[in-house]
Parts: C-alpha cells; structure tokens; sequence
C-alpha cells in the first residue's frame, strides 16, 4: 500500500514538474526549439520566399539559433493558413508570413477571420507597383492617359493579375485622386504576371499595372516602359528618374509589402523578443544584400507600427472596394 | 550557326561528369516523386529546389529539368498502369493505356510512351534551337480573343472523344464546366458557388479533381462491381514487353503529327501541355481508319498523347528564354529557381547568360536521353505493379490518391475533396459519362470563361474582333467546319443505320 502510494505521489510530482517547464516554456528563454513558420502560399511563391529569406538572414547575421521549419498551407486564399495560425492562440512558436490579404479578405468577405484574429509582428519588405505601357505607345506620361481617363473613364483599359489587388489600387486610388469615376475605368485580370506582360508586349492591353520587378527586365530590353511608381519617395540610382505619384502632386503611395504575424494572443514577451531582433536585423548589411538581391525594399516597422499602419491600410481599402462594389 | 556552336558548348557542359550525375539523379528521383499522384511536374519541382541548392548553380539547373522530364515520364507511368494520371496532360495517356494494361499489353504501351516522350522531347528542343526567336513574336499575337478561339477550338475537336451519346457527352462537358466556376472570379473578385465553404475560395484544383475522378472513382467502381474471387485476379502480362514492328509502323506518324502540336501548343502560356495532348489525342481518333479502337486500347492514342505532352515541355521554354515569361506551372518553378541563383531572367536571359541557357537546353536533351536509357530496361520491373493482387492495388491506389492530394496544399480538406470527387467518378462510370471530357472542361471552361470576358471587356462588348483577328478567324473555321462535318456524318449514318444507339 505504501509502495503504491509512493508511486503515486512520484507520478505527480513528475506531473507536476512537467505542467511547470511546459508552463514556463513559451515565455522563459523564448525561443528555446524550432519555430514554424507559415507560409499561405506555396514552395517558391513570394510569402514562402519571405520567410525563407528571414530564416537565412537570421542564421547569416547569428541573431538567433533556432530554425524556422516552413510550413507551406496555401489553401483558400490564404484562409486556411489563418485558421491554423487562429488555432495556435498563444502558442509563440508558431508565426505567419502574409500579404495584405490579412484583412483584404475578410473585407470581401471570404472570412471571419480579420486582423484581430493575428498580432502584427513586423512589415519586412515592400515592392512597388508601377504603370507599364509598351515601348511604342502613345503615352509618355502617367498624367496624359489620366486626362484621358477624365474626359471618359473607358478610354483606357488596364490589365492586372488578379482583382481585388494592390495592382488594382495602384489604378483606382490614382484616378480617384486626380477625379475620375473608379468605378467606370475598365480594368481586365490575367491570372499571373506572365500573362499580364504577354498581353502588353502583344498589344492587346494599353496599360498594365504589376510589381516593378517584373516589368524592369522587359525596360531594361527596351520593350516597354515605366510611367509612374507607387513608391512615397522617387527611388535610388538608375530608377530615380520614374515619377511618383507625390512627384505629379496626386497624393498616392502604396506598398504591396510582405509582414509576419503571430497567433491572436501571442505573449507580449515574445512580440518584444521579434522587435528587438528584427529591428537589429533589418540593419545589418546581409538584410541589406538580401533584399538587393531580390529586388525588395526596406519597409520595415516594428509591430507597434505595422499594427496601426495596418488598420489605416484596411480602412482605405475598405472603402474603396464598397465603392466599386465588392466589399460586403 | 550560331545556335548550334552554343548548343555545343551546352553539351559539352552538361556532360561534365558532375553534371551527368546530376542528371541521372534528377531523371530518377523524379520518375519516383512522379509516379506519386498529385505530385506533378510543378510540385516536384518546386519540392525539389532545396536539394539543388547545394550544388553548383549548372548541377543545379540541369538536375531540376532532369526532375522535371522524370516526373512527366513517372505520371504516365502510373497513368497506364493504374488509370491514375498524376496531372491533366496525362489523363490522354490513362484513356488507352489503362486499357492496354488490361489487354496484358502494358510492355508495349510504357516503351511507346517513352520512345513518343523522347522523340516529343527531342523534336522540341532542336525546333526551340533553331526558331526560338521568330516563335517568341507568334506567342506574343494571342491576346484573349486568339486564346478564346483556340480554347474553343479544342473543345469542339474533342468532340470526337463523345462515344455515340451525344447527350451523355455534354453532361459530362457541362459537369466539368459547373466544376470549374466554383470559386474566386478573376475578374470580379467575387466568390462563386462556393456554398460558403473558405476551402474553396481559390476554386478547385484540377488534379484533385483528377486523382478523384480517377484514381479513387476506378478504385470505388471496383468495389461496387467486384465478383467473388476478384480480388485475387491480378492483370497478367501476355505476349512481348518490347512493342513489335507493326507496333512502331502505326505508331510512327501519330508521334510525328503529336510532337508539332504539342510543340506549338507549349508555345502558349497556360497549360500548353494538356492542350497539346488533348488536340493531338484528337487528331489521331480523326486520321485512323479505325477510330471506333479509340478509348479500347489503342496504341495510337498513347503515343500521340505523350509525345504532344512532352513536344510542350520544349515549346514552354521558348517564351522563358526569349521574353523571359513563364509559358508553364513548371517553366514559373524553374524561372523563380533561377531568381533564387541571383540570375535575372528576361529577355537578355538568352545574350547576357548564353552558357547557361544552352546548359539547360542541352540538358534537357540529355534528360530524355537518359530517361530512355533507365526506363527501357526497367520496364520490366514496373509492369511488375501489375502482379500486385488487386486486393492489395486497390487500397495502395487509395493511399497514394490521399497522400497526392493531401501534398498539393498541406489540407486536410484536399482529401474530403478527392473522396467527394471520387463518389462523383463512381458516379460517371456507373451512368457512362466520360471522366476525360470532364476534366478537359474542368481545365478549358475555367479559361475559356476567362478569355471570353477578357476579350469582352477589351472591346467594350462587342463581339466583332472574332472575326477580324486573322488567327481567330482561321481558328474558328476549321472549328466549325469540322463541327458541321461530323453533323453530317452522325445525320448520314444514322439513317444508314451504321450506328446502332444514338441517344
């Protein structure tokens, strides 16, 4: 009897002391295993190249020893990942790479799921979006085909890659600024970047409105042209001389940036953890080379920031998509 | 020739014994990913770029596009031996290859299709060496409207793939293309059909539907139609592995007239492969004298099929490296694997990194030569699949069917999905539809849709530019003429009563 009792109290005390390192685990000596990382799209796609390159960078720079294991979920436009990260509630070993279809989507309405149900972590990198037309069009300037646009909203037609997009916003929040009607200007989707840049080297659309990265190679072989970036500021070196919305007085600028975000109620302790570390990563000269090499931007902002830049993003967005009728 | 000295030069590149390792590993780690279902080309690919990268950038390169023609050949491995085709430009080859197997023929039916895939292959790469460049301007004339008329075009062309019920042929047309408006509309942005289900925000993935219908719909249909003492039976081999000559000499034209479509249509971008495998399938049944063996085992079919599928993989290359715009899922991997080796690729890919391109063209030859030299001997070793008693095939099939699923995207629902798909398998065979006219709408609807409104939105409404394209025009003659012919021909054979049930 005695010995069962012993064996008993043994086990508890086991239990016990068990309960107390998985109790302390998630705060004390964060991060003490390896952390995944989801990212809501697939292997080779922008949100999983993210959170690779991070991954690289932090390993480069000796910032932090425990590794990311990338988890590609890239179902439903991104929801399921959402879910999954929901799921995790305060689980700080588990984050999220995405785009702003964190609260994009709910907005039209594919989710419940807004920016409530994530903790903003940090805004790594953006790129730019800009107006391409073919080497021989008519255009030299972003400000004619508006003035055209004025005079009749159909009278040029845009190609992006899919809608709703920050490639879409790049022509809607633009025209709306200078007076036109948004919600007359026609504006024709084609799946992938490729398609999109077949249809203008073709000649089947006059404008197209994509990242700068992949209209510069086809400038670079004097088969198209950059009209206007969307960038706050003109950008450095040989790209200095595309204007900018600012620069034409139409008070525009928008980042297509990539974030990464923890679970809704990830422990404050391990938010502080990424912001001291991020923030002395996105100094170094490896982020730096990193983001050349890719053909990104520095947009970093701490989680405080991203979360409050967030929300004034989402309400943009918000209305403008109702305007045009796609918002629930 | 310029083209010829530098394909020398890429040869003797890709031939460095690194470099041939590293090809004979591509070719056989992805014939194995390959026989996977629902791990295509693209995701093998895109698996497989981690491995690559502790190699030298060439190694590298070469290893991806052996994975690559590896996992095309490894897809139709499985679809002819299992009727389980690992992604839409192999669901052709399941058609008569199964059928084949069934006959005791699968020897003959592997060595066509891999004899077609190199002969496809090779074809392909010597036309991207001598024509790349003037092709690039041909890919760049199809705007929506072209896209809208080829789409068509296909679709009316496969009406030769409709049995004698014309009726049960547009159910299954109409089914598929029901199946492809679930989803986000690309041109709205609006979700449709989609019964509130999140999952299904992006639409359905083709190959789910495809290992579904396939895969688990032929393993439900066995257990809802087995005998007592069936599942024992196991498909035997009878006569030769190796094709005989009358074998090759009906073969030979079909591969030729399959490696120019399917080069042509890999030109464009979209899916270029399944295209070319469905118009060259389709062309065959037209051209043979015996058309009613189509769909019963026809080596013919098997042959045109894969070579056009494999013809493409040559022709996707053409507007990568001379416009530096991906034609293909696949050519979109390798493009994003060259970005991650720092190299941009674009419309000076080809000037400004000759050595490299060519390394890869050469490699690509190289692959399909290797390929055939591991797979012919092998042959015998994979028919073996078949000795499998189909009680123990059955359930395999199904667990390969789930994992394929399951992998596309990490989802569990994937695999609520594929079973969904395959109760509605079950379904078309138990009523006589047809699972390839499915997945050929499944695949063209989707676009068709799309090309349609996009021209639609480019012209304001108006429908004129149909007809004022040059290649739209062509396009839909040929269409409708063919169509207006075999109109006749039902008419006229009818009333000869040479078909026996015409619903």
């Amino acid at each position: 009897m005695m010995m069962k009792f012993s064996k008993v109290l043994l086990i508890l005390g086991l239990v016990a002391s068990l309960v107390a390192c998985s109790s302390t685990t998630s705060t004390d000596n964060y991060p003490n295993k390896t952390i995944e990382v989801v990212a809501a799209g697939s292997p080779g796609g922008g949100l999983d190249t993210i959170a690779r390159v991070v991954d690289e960078a932090l390993k480069k720079a000796d910032l932090q020893d425990q590794p990311f294991t990338i988890k590609n979920l890239g179902g439903g436009g991104g929801n399921e990942a959402r879910a999954y990260i929901e799921k995790q509630d305060d689980n700080p070993y588990s984050l999220l790479t995405e785009s702003n279809r964190v609260f994009v989507n709910e907005i039209v309405g594919t989710t419940d799921l807004g920016i409530e149900e994530v903790t903003p972590i940090a805004r790594m990198m953006t790129e730019y979006l800009v107006w391409v037309v073919k080497e021989d069009s008519a255009y030299t300037d972003a400000k004619q085909i508006l003035d055209d646009l004025k005079e009749d909203p159909s009278a040029v037609q845009f190609g992006v890659g899919t809608i709703p997009s920050n490639d879409q916003m790049n022509i809607l929040r633009p025209a709306m600024e200078y007076g036109v009607d948004p919600t007359k200007i026609p504006v024709v989707a084609f799946k992938s970047g490729g398609d999109l840049m077949t249809q203008l080297l073709g000649g089947h659309i006059q404008v197209i409105s994509t990242g700068l990265s992949e209209a510069i190679q086809h400038v670079e072989a004097g088969n198209a042209r950059i009209l206007a970036i969307s960038s706050p500021e003109q950008l450095n070196g040989e790209l200095a001389d595309i204007p900018t919305w600012k620069s034409m007085g139409i008070d525009v600028s928008i980042l297509h940036w990539r974030g990464i975000f923890g679970p809704p109620n990830m422990p404050e302790e391990a938010v502080k953890y990424w912001d001291e570390k991020l923030g002395e990563l996105v100094k170094t000269d490896t982020w730096k080379e990193l983001l050349e090499k890719h053909g990104w931007f520095d947009a970093y902002a701490d989680s405080a920031t991203f979360k409050e830049e967030l929300e004034e993003e989402k309400e943009i967005m918000a209305n403008l998509l109702e305007s045009i009728g796609l918002a629930e | 020739m310029e083209a010829f000295e530098l394909l020398m030069q890429g040869l003797s590149t890709a031939t460095l014994p690194s470099n041939l390792l590293a090809a004979l590993i591509g070719a056989l780690l992805g014939t194995i990913v390959g026989i996977l279902p629902g791990l295509g080309p693209s995701t093998t690919v895109a698996l497989l770029i981690p491995v690559t990268f502790s190699v030298s950038p060439e190694s590298g390169l070469i290893m991806m596009t052996a994975v690559y023609c590896g996992a095309m050949y490894g897809g139709s491995l499985t679809s002819i031996l299992l009727k389980v085709p690992g992604e839409a430009s192999s669901v052709m080859t399941a058609i008569d290859g199964y059928e084949l197997a069934k006959k005791g023929k699968a020897g003959p039916a592997l060595a066509i299709s891999a004899i077609g895939s190199f002969i496809g292959g090779t074809f392909s790469v010597i036309l991207l060496m001598i024509i790349a460049i003037p092709l690039s301007k041909f890919a760049l004339k199809f705007g929506p409207t072209e896209y809208m008329a080829i789409m068509l075009f296909a679709l009316i062309l496969s009406v030769t793939l409709i049995g004698n019920s014309i009726i049960k042929g547009v159910l299954s047309l109409a089914l598929g293309i029901g199946v492809a408006v679930i989803g986000t509309d690309l041109q709205s942005g609006v979700t449709r059909n989609t019964l509130g289900i999140a999952h299904l925000t992006d639409g359905i993935d083709v190959i789910v539907a495809i290992i579904g219908v396939f895969g688990i719909g032929e393993v439900l249909h066995f257990l809802a139609t087995r005998k007592q003492g069936q599942s024992d039976k196991r498909l035997s081999i009878t006569g030769k592995l190796m094709p005989s000559k009358q074998d090759f000499k009906h073969t030979a034209a079909p591969i030729g007239r399959g490696s120019i479509i399917g080069f042509l249509s890999g030109l464009l971008p979209g899916s270029g492969s399944t295209l070319g495998s469905f118009i060259a399938y389709s062309v065959e049944k037209r051209f043979s004298k015996k058309p009613e063996t189509f769909g019963k085992g026809a080596l013919e079919g098997v042959a045109s099929a894969e070579t056009a599928n494999n013809s493409a993989t040559g022709g996707a290359l053409v507007p990568l490296l001379t416009l530096g715009i991906p034609g293909s899922g696949t050519t979109a991997v390798l493009l994003g694997a060259l970005m991650m080796y720092g190299i941009q690729p674009g419309p000076q890919l080809m000037t400004e990194q000759p050595v490299l391109v060519w390394a890869v063209i050469a490699s690509l030859y190289i692959s399909n030569i290797v390929l055939l030299i591991l797979n012919l001997p092998m042959i015998r070793f994979f028919v073996k699949i078949l000795d499998i008693p189909t009680r123990v095939l059955m359930p395999l099939i199904l667990v390969f069917a789930l994992i394929g699923a399951f992998s596309i995207n990490n989802s569990i629902n994937d695999i609520w999905l594929v079973l969904i798909f395959g109760l509605l398998g079950l379904f078309m065979r138990v009523v006589g539809l047809s699972p390839a006219i499915f997945i050929l709408a499944l695949v063209l609807g989707d676009q068709m849709e799309q090309s349609l409104r996009q021209s639609l939105i480019i012209s304001k409404g108006s429908l004129i530019q149909f007809v004022t394209s040059p290649i739209s025009l062509t396009l839909l003659i040929i269409a409708f003429g063919l169509l207006a012919y075999d109109v006749i021909k039902r008419f006229k054979s009818q009333s000869t009563g040479e078909y026996k049930s015409i619903e």
